[in-house]
C-alpha cells in the first residue's frame, strides 16, 4: 500500500506515471473538485485518492475537457490548482504542490474571476476542537464556523457581543440574573440544565479560558468554532455539558514575508434614553400622589415628631404648611411639576459614549521561524460621566522548527485594563429625590440633598460638633470613583515533534496569572468619610470629643489574584491510506485553577506616604443617630481551588472520502468535593458518522450536486460546584449572640450519591449546495436528554431536611439549527443572504419538588421547576379584566370569578395558574445581507427572538403608599382606571384606597395583565467598507487599504409587546436609570504594509 | 473503544489521589477537629437552643386567651388550629408542623457531630473537650426527642408504651434511611439511654449556660422521670441536679422596673432554650384570670411575671431576659420535682420544706411557710405552686397530660372564640397533635388521628 503523505511524496513521484490513453471529456461552468474526481473516475475506471486535510475538494472550478488524454486533463486542471499527483495502479493520488507557496485566498475573488490565471487553491476549512485541527470535511459533529470577515467587520471592545445574530445556535440571554449583573449570559441550543453551570466552555488557543471576556484584544483573533453536539464537545468532557467556544489567535506562519496591519477606529453613540424606564413618574403626577398620601395622614407621624430623623420632601413641607398656616402654595406646586429630574440627569450626569480603539500588528516568518506580533490600545469615555476604561494588550507569539521534525513554540500575551466608576448617581437615592428634584438652584450653585438624614439634624449634628454631614450631588461626583486596574498575563509553550511520519507528539503548557486590583480613595471632604467619621464619633455630654474613625481619608482595596495552570500531553496520528484515511490523538492533562480574593479598609490614609492610622476593630461601638456596629478592617472574600485531570482519546476512520466514522472518550477526574473516588472520575463518549452521499456514483442530482448527512449521539457532563458530597459546615463572622463563641452552621448536608450530570445528545445533520452553490445550507435536528440532573427532592422532615439537591431530576429537549447561504445576484453588484435559524424546546421530564404556595412560580419567571415545561416558565394568576365600576382589578378563585385577593395569592394551586409559555426566546436567529460593487461593500444585520413571554414591572400601589414612594413609581400610574368606561382601553386597575392590603396589588403585578410576547426582531448593525489596493489607486502606500463606517443597536423593527417596552431590557421594580444601548457609529480605516 | 476507555480509566485513577482531595472552597469547613463540632454545638441562636418543640403543646394548654381578631391575625394556620384544638384533618392545612421540623433538624445536626466526633481520636489532654462535645449532643437529641414527645406521642404509661406509637428515632445522620415510628417505650428508652450517656461525660461547670452540662442532664432526666411518673427516680435526678447547683433569685431583689426584670442566664438557669409564635407577643396574649388570682398579694410573682395591658393581664417576660418564652431547666423547677416526689413518697415535711425555700424568695415581706400533714393536701400545693412557678415554661401540657389521669388533680380546659365554645375533657385524643401531611406522605409513618 502506497502512501501519500508530506515524506513520501517524492518516493510516488519516482514511480512515474503511465499515462492511460483513455480520453477524457467534462465541460461545465462550474464543478466541484470531488465531483470532478468521480466524473473522472465515471469515464475511466481510475480512483482518485487525496486528504481531506490539504485539499478542498468542495471548491468550484471551471472545466472545459474535450476528448483530451487523462494525463493531459490531469496536468491541465491540477496545475493550475498548484497540485501534484500521481498514479499508483488504478489510483490517482492528489496532493499540493510543496514547492509552491500557498497563498492565502482572497474569499471575495471568485474563481471565475481568473480564467487563466492559476486559480489558487482554496485553504481546506478547518474545525477547531481545542484539541486538534480537522478538515471540515471529515467531521461528524455539530459545529458552526464564525464567519471571520462578518466578524471582523463588527466594531466593540470585546470579542464575545461580536458574535450575536452570527453564529447558529447561540442565544444571548437578557433579563436575566447574572446578564442584569453586567455578565454575557449564553446559551447554545437551549438549556441543559437546571442548578448546576449554564455557560459554554470558552477555549482560547487550546485552553480553557479564565477571566474577563474583555481582556482580549478581538483583532488578535483568527477564528472562532462552536461545537455543539456530543460528537464535537465530548472532547472536552464534564465542562461540554452547556457546548463550546473554541477561539483561536493569531499566528505568523512560515515562508511569509513581513506584514504589517494597522487598525483604527472612532466610534460614539447617541446620548442615552433616560425617558425609557417606566418605573419614573412626571412630577405632576407625583405630586398628585404625594398630596394624596398627605391627605391620608402617611406623613402626620414624622411631621408631629420633628425630632424623629425622617426625611420628607419638599411637596410633603408645604403641603404641611398649608394646612398649619393656610399658606397658598399653589404656584410653588406649579414651579414643581414644571421640573423632570431626567433632564438633570441627561444635563449634569450622562453624556454621549466615545470610543477609540488601534491594533497593530506584525507578522511573517522564514523557512524555520514564524513571528506575530501585536499591540492594541483601546479607550472608552461611558456615558455615564466619571466613568472610562482603557485597555492595552500585548501579543507576541513565536515558533521556530530548528528540526525538520521539531517545532517550539512560545507565547506571550499580556492584558492590562483600568476602568474607572463613579456611582454617585445610583448612591443618590433618598425619599428627598423625587422626580422634582433639581441638582442645581436658581443661582445655580449645587443643592444638598437630604440622603440619609434630615437637615433638622444634620444643622444640629454641626453645633454638637459633628463634621459637615450634608450630602451636595454634584459636589460628591467624581470626586471618589473606584479604580479597578487589572493585569492579565498569559505565557504558553508547546513542543510538537514528529517520531515518524503521521505519527506525532506534542506538550503544552499555558500559565496564565490574572491580578486585579480595585480601590476607591474617599478623601476626607467626600461625604462618605464624613459621614462614616460622625457616626463612630465619640460624645460627651451631647457634644464630639473624640474619633473612633480617625479623621482623614479613607482607602478601600479589594485583591484577587487568579492563577490558571495547564498541562498536556497528546500523541496524534494521521495517516491517509489509498482508500482510508485515519486520524486519532490521545492525550492526557492537569488544569489547575486557583483564585482568592480578599479586601481591607484603611482609615485615616495619607495618600502621599501610604501612611494610615490604626483603630480599634474589636469593640462595638455606640453609632450616632442610633446602632451598634464594629469597624470594618477587611475580609478574605473567597479562595478557590479547581483541579481537573483527564484523559482522552479521538478516533477518526475515513474510507474514499465517502464514509467517516468517528469515536472519542474521555474520563475526567475532579476536586469536587467529597464526591467519591469512583464518581470523581466520570467517562464520556461520543460516536459520530458522516457519509459524502455526492461522492456515490450512484448520486446524480444535477441540481443538489453537493449532499452531506451527517449523525452522532454521545454524552456531556455538568457540575455544580456548590453542591458537595460530604456535609460541610461555614463559620459564623462574628461570635454567637450573648456568648461570643465562634459559631459554625451546616452549609450542605452531604449527599454521598452525588455525581455529575449527564446530557446525552443525537444530532442529525445534512449539508447541501445547489447547483452552482446558489444556495447552500445546513440543516440540523438535535435530541437532549439530561440524566442525573441536579434538582430538589423533597424529604421527610423527620430527616432533618426538607429539601436536598442532588441528581434528582431529568431534562429532555430538541430543536433545529439552519444556516443558509444564497448568492442572490452576481456580477458587478454581487448580493449574499445569510439566514441563521434555531428552534428549541426543553423541558423538565422529572422532578420530584413541588414548592409550597405559587409565589416561586409567578414572578418574573418561575424560581421552581415545574414538571413537564421548560426550567424558566412564565405563570400568572388568570386575569378577569378590571371591575367596570370601581377599576379593582378582577381575577379568578376555585373556577369563579373573585375579588379575594389574597385568597387567590394564598390558595391558587400550581395547577391553576396560566402558563403563557417559555421565558427565554425559543426561536431565534438572524438575517444578513452583504451587497458590493466593485470595492464598496454594505453588510446589514437582522436579529430575532421569538416564541417567549416576559411580564413588565408593574404598579404596585401597596409600595408606593406603604414603603419609599419614590422607588416605586411607575408611570402605569397615568394609565389607570379613573372613571366607568376606562376599562376598556386600560388593564391598570384604579387607585387603591390608602389603608388596602398589599393583596390586591401582589394579584395584580403577577396576573396575565402583565405579561406580553417577547417576540421582537432587531436591526443589528450596517457596515460599509470601501477597498483600496493597486486595481483602484495604482500609487497606493500602501497593499491595502480599507475606510469603513458602522452603526450598531439600530434599534427594534417589529415586537410583539405593547407596553413600549424592549423585551431586550426590562427594568426591575425600582431601577429608574437602566436604559437601552443607544445607537452608535463608527469610522475606521484598515491597512496593510 | 471500550478497550481505549479501561486503559484511560487506568490512567486517570492510578496516580495522584491526593491530588483531587484538595479542598475546591476555602471558607467551607470540612468539619475535622474538636472545636469543629463544639462551634456547631455553639450555634445557639439558628440551630439550637432556640425553637424547642414546646410551642403547640403551650397554645393548648388553656394558660391564657387571645381576642378573636388577634386569633385572625395570626401568621399561621397551625396556632390558630392549637388554640381552638383542632381536629388533624383541618390542623395544618398544607403547612408544615414547624416544632417537628426544627426539633428534627436539632437532631439530625447532633447526629452529625455524634458521627464525626466519633471518628477522632482525642489526646488525653483533649479528652474534657471531646467528652463535652459528645454529651452535649447526646444531651440536645435526648431533649429534642424528650420535647417532640411530649407533643406528637401520647403520655407515657408503663402497660400500653410497649405498644403505643413513639417518635421516628433518627439517630443516623445519613437522610436516605427511612424509618417508621418506634414504640413509646423505645422512644422514652432512647432519651433516658442518651441522657445517662450524657451525664457520664459531661461536666458541671459550662462555659456558658447555653452549653449542656452534668445537671443539665441530670434536671431533663428528673423531667422525663415526672412525665412517665416515676417519681421515685425523677426525685432522685432532681436531687442530684440540686445537689451541683441550688441557687435561688430572691426576687425581692429584682429589679422593679424596666421592660424585663429577670436576667438572661440568672443563677437559676441551668441551661438555656426558648421557643416562640406570634401567638405569644404580648399585644395578643391576656394570661388566663382565674391563674392570676391564684397568686397571693405578696407574691413577687404576679409583678415579675405580669404586667397588665388595656384587655387585661400579660405576660412581661422570661427567665431568657426577653419576651421569648423559656423553655430551658432552671433550679426552680427542680425544687418542685423534688417536692412531688416527697409529697407522692408521704415525706410531707421534705417536700414543704423544698416548697418553702422557694416560696419564700418569692415573697414581699415575711414570707410564712406553709405547714400541713395532709399528704394529698400536700401534694395539691406541691401541684399548684408548679402550675404558678412555671407557668409559660412548656411545661403545663405535659403536667395536664400526666395530671388528668388522676381523678383528684383533672382539669376541663374551655375556651371561647367569636360566641363558640371549645372544650377538652381529660383523656381526649386531642392530648396529641398531630403530625403535618407532608411528613406523613413522603415518610408513610403513622398519624395521631384526634
Amino acid at each position: 500500500m502506497r502512501l501519500i503523505n508530506t515524506g513520501i511524496v517524492l518516493v510516488l513521484v519516482l514511480l512515474g506515471i503511465s499515462a492511460s490513453a483513455q480520453n477524457l471529456d467534462i465541460q461545465t461552468k462550474k464543478i466541484s473538485l470531488a465531483q470532478f474526481f468521480k466524473e473522472l473516475r465515471k469515464q475511466t475506471g481510475y480512483n482518485v485518492a487525496w486528504n481531506e486535510d490539504e485539499i478542498d475538494a468542495d471548491q468550484l472550478l471551471e472545466v472545459d475537457i474535450r476528448k483530451i488524454p487523462i494525463k493531459t486533463a490531469l496536468d491541465q486542471v491540477l496545475g493550475r490548482l498548484s497540485m501534484d499527483y500521481s498514479l499508483n495502479g488504478k489510483t490517482i493520488l492528489v496532493k499540493t504542490a510543496k514547492k509552491k507557496t500557498v497563498v492565502a485566498v482572497n474569499p471575495q475573488v471568485e474563481p471565475d474571476e481568473l480564467e487563466n490565471k492559476p486559480i489558487k487553491l482554496k485553504e481546506v476549512e478547518i474545525v477547531r476542537t481545542g484539541y486538534q485541527e480537522v478538515s471540515k470535511h471529515r467531521v461528524t459533529g455539530s459545529f458552526a464556523l464564525i464567519d471571520t470577515s462578518l466578524f471582523q467587520r463588527r466594531v466593540g471592545p470585546d470579542f464575545i457581543s461580536r458574535l450575536e445574530g452570527i453564529t447558529s445556535g447561540l442565544l444571548f440571554n437578557k433579563n436575566t440574573l447574572s446578564s442584569s449583573s453586567g455578565n454575557i449570559d449564553l446559551s447554545i441550543r437551549g438549556r441543559s440544565t437546571i442548578f448546576a453551570n449554564d455557560q459554554p466552555l470558552i477555549i482560547l488557543d487550546n485552553f480553557p479560558f479564565k477571566g474577563d471576556f474583555n481582556a482580549l484584544n478581538p483583532n488578535d483573533i483568527a477564528n472562532i468554532t462552536v461545537l455543539k453536539d456530543a460528537a464535537a464537545a465530548s472532547i472536552w468532557g464534564v465542562r461540554a455539558g452547556n457546548g463550546v467556544i473554541v477561539i483561536t489567535t493569531r499566528r505568523g506562519k512560515y515562508q511569509q514575508p513581513l506584514n504589517i496591519s494597522l487598525s483604527t477606529n472612532y466610534s460614539f453613540s447617541e446620548r442615552p434614553d433616560l425617558y425609557y424606564s417606566p418605573n419614573v413618574l412626571s412630577s405632576a403626577s407625583y405630586i398628585e400622589l404625594e398630596t394624596f398620601l398627605f391627605e391620608n395622614g402617611k406623613y402626620n407621624d414624622a411631621l408631629a415628631d420633628p425630632a424623629s430623623l425622617q426625611i420628607l420632601s419638599p411637596v410633603v413641607k408645604l403641603l404641611n404648611s398649608q394646612k398649619q398656616s393656610g399658606i397658598l402654595i399653589e404656584e410653588q406646586l406649579d414651579a414643581l411639576r414644571k421640573n423632570d429630574i431626567r433632564k438633570e440627569y441627561e444635563q449634569y450626569f450622562y453624556r454621549r459614549e466615545q470610543r477609540q480603539q488601534h491594533a497593530l500588528s506584525l507578522s511573517g516568518g522564514t523557512d524555520k521561524s514564524s513571528h506575530y506580533f501585536s499591540a492594541g490600545y483601546d479607550q472608552t469615555w461611558a456615558a455615564l460621566r466619571e466613568n472610562d476604561n482603557s485597555r492595552m494588550t500585548i501579543n507576541s507569539q513565536h515558533s521556530l522548527r530548528p528540526l525538520k521534525s521539531l517545532e517550539l513554540s512560545l507565547g506571550l500575551n499580556y492584558v492590562r485594563a483600568a476602568a474607572r466608576v463613579d456611582s454617585t448617581i445610583s448612591n443618590t437615592y433618598s425619599p428627598a429625590l423625587t422626580p422634582y428634584y433639581q441638582f442645581k438652584d436658581a443661582q445655580g450653585n449645587p443643592t444638598v440633598l437630604e440622603r440619609s438624614y434630615n437637615s433638622t439634624f444634620t444643622e444640629a449634628a454641626l453645633s454638637r460638633g459633628f463634621l459637615n454631614w450634608n450630602f451636595i450631588p454634584l459636589e460628591e461626583l467624581g470626586k471618589s470613583p473606584s479604580n479597578r486596574l487589572s493585569h492579565d498575563l498569559r505565557l504558553n509553550g508547546s513542543i510538537n515533534y514528529q517520531i515518524i511520519p503521521g505519527l506525532s507528539a506534542a506538550v503544552k503548557y499555558q500559565y496564565q496569572r490574572i491580578d486585579q486590583q480595585s480601590t476607591r480613595l474617599t478623601s476626607e471632604e467626600s461625604y462618605y468619610t464624613r459621614s462614616l467619621i460622625n457616626q463612630y464619633a465619640s460624645l460627651t455630654a451631647g457634644r464630639v470629643t473624640g474619633y473612633n474613625v480617625p479623621l482623614g481619608a479613607i482607602l478601600y482595596r479589594r485583591d484577587i489574584k487568579a492563577i490558571s495552570t495547564n498541562l498536556r500531553g497528546q500523541l496524534n496520528y494521521q495517516k491517509t491510506f489509498q482508500d482510508h484515511g485515519i486520524s486519532a490523538f490521545m492525550g492526557y492533562e492537569i488544569s489547575e485553577f486557583e483564585t482568592s480574593g480578599n479586601s481591607k479598609v484603611l482609615y485615616g490614609y495619607d495618600q502621599q506616604s501610604g501612611n494610615s492610622m490604626p483603630v480599634d476593630t474589636l469593640s462595638r461601638f455606640e453609632l450616632n443617630p442610633n446602632g451598634r456596629d464594629m469597624i470594618r478592617t477587611g475580609t478574605n472574600l473567597f479562595g478557590i481551588l479547581e483541579r481537573i485531570r483527564s484523559a482522552y482519546a479521538n478516533l477518526a476512520y475515513t474510507y474514499q472520502g465517502k464514509y467517516t466514522l468517528s469515536g472519542s472518550a474521555r474520563i475526567d477526574g475532579s476536586n469536587y468535593f467529597g464526591v467519591k473516588t469512583r464518581q470523581k472520575n466520570v467517562p464520556l463518549w461520543s460516536v459520530g458518522g458522516l457519509w459524502n452521499l455526492d461522492r456515490e456514483d450512484f448520486y446524480l442530482v444535477d441540481w443538489l450536486p453537493s449532499l452531506k448527512l451527517r449523525a452522532s449521539y454521545g454524552f456531556n457532563g455538568n457540575l455544580d460546584r456548590s453542591n458537595t458530597g460530604i456535609t460541610t459546615f461555614k463559620y459564623g463572622l462574628l461570635g454567637a449572640p450573648y456568648t461570643n463563641l465562634p459559631f459554625a452552621g451546616i452549609i450542605n448536608i452531604g449527599n454521598p450519591e452525588l455525581r455529575w450530570e449527564k446530557i446525552g445528545i443525537a444530532n442529525f445533520g445534512i449539508e447541501f449546495g445547489t447547483k452552482d452553490q446558489v444556495l447552500t445550507g445546513k440543516i440540523e435536528y438535535y435530541l437532549k436528554k439530561g440524566s442525573d440532573i441536579l434538582g430538589d427532592r423533597e424529604f421527610p422532615s423527620n430527616s432533618g431536611i426538607n429539601k436536598l439537591r442532588g441528581n434528582y431530576a431529568k431534562m429532555d429537549g430538541n430543536g433545529i439549527d439552519v444556516t443558509l447561504t444564497s448568492q442572490n445576484l452576481k456580477g458587478n453588484l454581487k448580493w449574499q443572504s445569510n439566514l441563521l435559524f434555531s428552534a428549541m424546546k426543553d423541558r423538565v421530564s422529572d422532578y420530584g419538588a413541588v414548592e409550597p404556595g405559587n409565589m416561586n412560580y409567578v414572578g418574573a419567571h418561575s424560581n421552581a421547576p415545574v414538571l413537564n415545561k421548560p426550567v424558566y416558565g412564565v405563570y400568572s394568576y388568570k386575569w378577569a379584566g378590571l371591575e367596570p365600576s370601581s377599576g379593582d382589578p378582577i381575577g379568578v378563585l376555585n373556577g369563579t370569578i373573585s375579588k379575594d385577593y389574597a385568597g387567590i395569592v394564598n390558595t391558587t394551586p400550581l395547577n391553576d395558574l396560566v402558563y403563557h409559555g417559555p421565558a427565554r426566546p425559543t426561536i431565534y436567529g438572524g438575517l444578513g445581507n452583504t451587497f458590493a460593487y466593485r470595492k464598496l461593500t454594505l453588510n446589514f444585520n437582522i436579529s430575532y427572538k421569538l416564541g417567549y413571554h416576559f411580564r413588565k414591572t408593574a404598579l404596585n400601589y401597596y409600595s408606593m403608599y406603604n414603603s419609599a414612594t419614590n422607588l416605586a413609581q411607575s408611570r402605569d400610574f397615568e394609565q389607570r382606571w379613573q372613571k366607568m368606561g376606562d376599562e376598556a382601553q386600560t388593564s391598570v386597575p384604579s387607585m387603591a384606597s390608602y389603608g388596602e392590603d398589599a393583596f390586591r396589588d401582589k394579584f395584580y403585578i403577577n396576573s396575565a395583565a402583565t405579561v406580553a410576547r417577547g417576540d421582537h426582531i432587531r436591526l443589528q448593525d450596517i457596515s460599509l467598507a470601501f477597498d483600496l489596493d493597486h486595481s483602484n489607486w495604482s500609487n497606493i502606500p500602501v497593499k491595502n487599504l480599507q475606510l469603513y463606517c458602522y452603526a450598531n443597536n439600530l434599534g427594534i423593527l417589529w415586537k410583539a409587546n405593547h407596553f413600549g417596552i424592549d423585551p431586550d431590557l426590562i427594568p426591575a421594580p425600582g431601577d429608574q436609570l437602566s436604559n437601552p444601548t443607544p445607537r452608535s457609529f463608527s469610522l475606521g480605516l484598515k491597512a496593510n504594509f | 473503544m471500550a478497550l481505549l476507555a479501561v486503559c484511560l480509566l487506568g490512567t486517570v485513577c492510578s496516580c495522584g489521589k491526593d491530588w483531587l482531595g484538595a479542598k475546591p472552597d476555602k471558607s467551607l469547613v470540612l468539619p475535622s477537629t474538636i472545636a469543629d463540632f463544639q462551634a456547631l454545638l455553639d450555634n445557639s441562636s439558628q440551630t439550637f437552643n432556640v425553637a424547642q418543640a414546646s410551642g403547640l403543646g403551650e397554645i393548648s394548654a388553656g394558660d391564657f386567651y387571645i381576642t378573636y381578631t388577634s386569633w385572625l391575625s395570626l401568621f399561621t394556620t397551625q396556632e390558630r388550629s392549637a388554640y381552638t384544638w383542632e381536629k388533624t384533618a383541618d390542623f395544618y392545612k398544607g403547612e408544615k408542623s414547624g416544632d417537628w421540623v426544627n426539633g428534627y433538624a436539632r437532631v439530625l445536626n447532633a447526629n452529625v457531630i455524634l458521627e464525626g466526633i466519633e471518628k477522632i481520636k482525642p489526646k488525653t489532654a483533649e479528652e474534657p473537650d471531646w467528652n463535652n462535645v459528645k454529651g452535649s449532643a447526646l444531651f440536645f437529641r435526648a431533649f429534642d426527642f424528650f420535647c417532640l414527645s411530649q407533643q406528637y406521642c401520647k403520655g407515657y404509661d408503663a402497660v400500653a408504651a410497649i405498644s403505643e406509637p413513639g417518635l421516628p428515632l433518627r439517630l443516623d445522620y445519613d437522610v436516605n434511611i427511612a424509618l417508621k415510628r418506634s414504640s413509646l417505650q423505645q422512644t422514652y428508652e432512647q432519651i433516658i439511654q442518651d441522657l445517662k450517656n450524657a451525664a457520664a461525660i459531661l461536666g458541671t461547670n459550662p462555659l456558658h449556660k447555653t452549653r449542656p452540662s452534668k445537671q443539665a442532664a441530670y434536671a431533663l432526666l428528673a423531667r422525663t422521670y415526672l412525665a412517665m411518673e416515676n417519681y421515685d427516680a425523677a426525685g432522685l435526678y432532681a436531687d442530684s441536679t440540686l445537689q451541683i447547683q441550688d441557687q435561688l433569685m430572691d426576687y425581692s431583689k429584682l429589679p422593679v422596673s424596666g421592660t424585663y426584670l429577670i436576667a438572661r442566664f440568672n443563677p437559676e438557669v441551668i441551661f438555656q432554650s426558648i421557643f416562640s409564635y406570634g401567638i405569644f407577643n404580648t399585644n395578643r396574649l391576656l394570661v388566663d384570670p382565674l391563674l392570676i388570682n391564684t397568686y397571693a398579694a405578696n407574691d413577687l410573682r404576679k409583678s415579675v411575671f405580669f404586667t397588665s395591658v388595656a384587655a387585661g393581664m400579660t405576660y412581661r417576660g422570661s427567665y431568657n431576659g426577653d419576651k421569648s418564652f423559656f423553655g430551658g431547666l432552671a433550679t426552680d423547677e427542680l425544687y418542685l420535682i423534688r417536692a412531688e416526689a416527697y409529697a407522692r413518697k408521704g415525706m410531707l415535711d421534705a417536700a414543704l420544706k423544698d416548697l418553702n425555700d422557694l416560696l419564700k424568695t418569692r415573697w414581699k415581706g415575711n414570707y410564712t411557710p406553709i405547714t400541713g400533714d395532709d399528704q394529698e393536701w400536700v401534694l395539691r400545693q406541691v401541684l399548684t405552686e408548679r402550675r404558678k412557678e412555671l407557668v409559660f415554661r412548656g411545661l403545663r401540657w405535659t403536667d395536664l397530660r400526666r395530671l388528668n389521669k388522676d381523678y383528684r388533680f383533672s382539669v376541663n380546659l374551655n375556651r371561647t372564640l367569636n360566641g363558640q365554645t371549645y372544650l377538652l375533657m381529660p383523656g381526649d385524643k386531642r392530648y396529641v397533635l398531630p403530625i403535618d401531611e407532608s411528613e406523613i406522605a413522603l415518610s408513610g409513618i403513622a398519624q395521631n388521628e384526634r
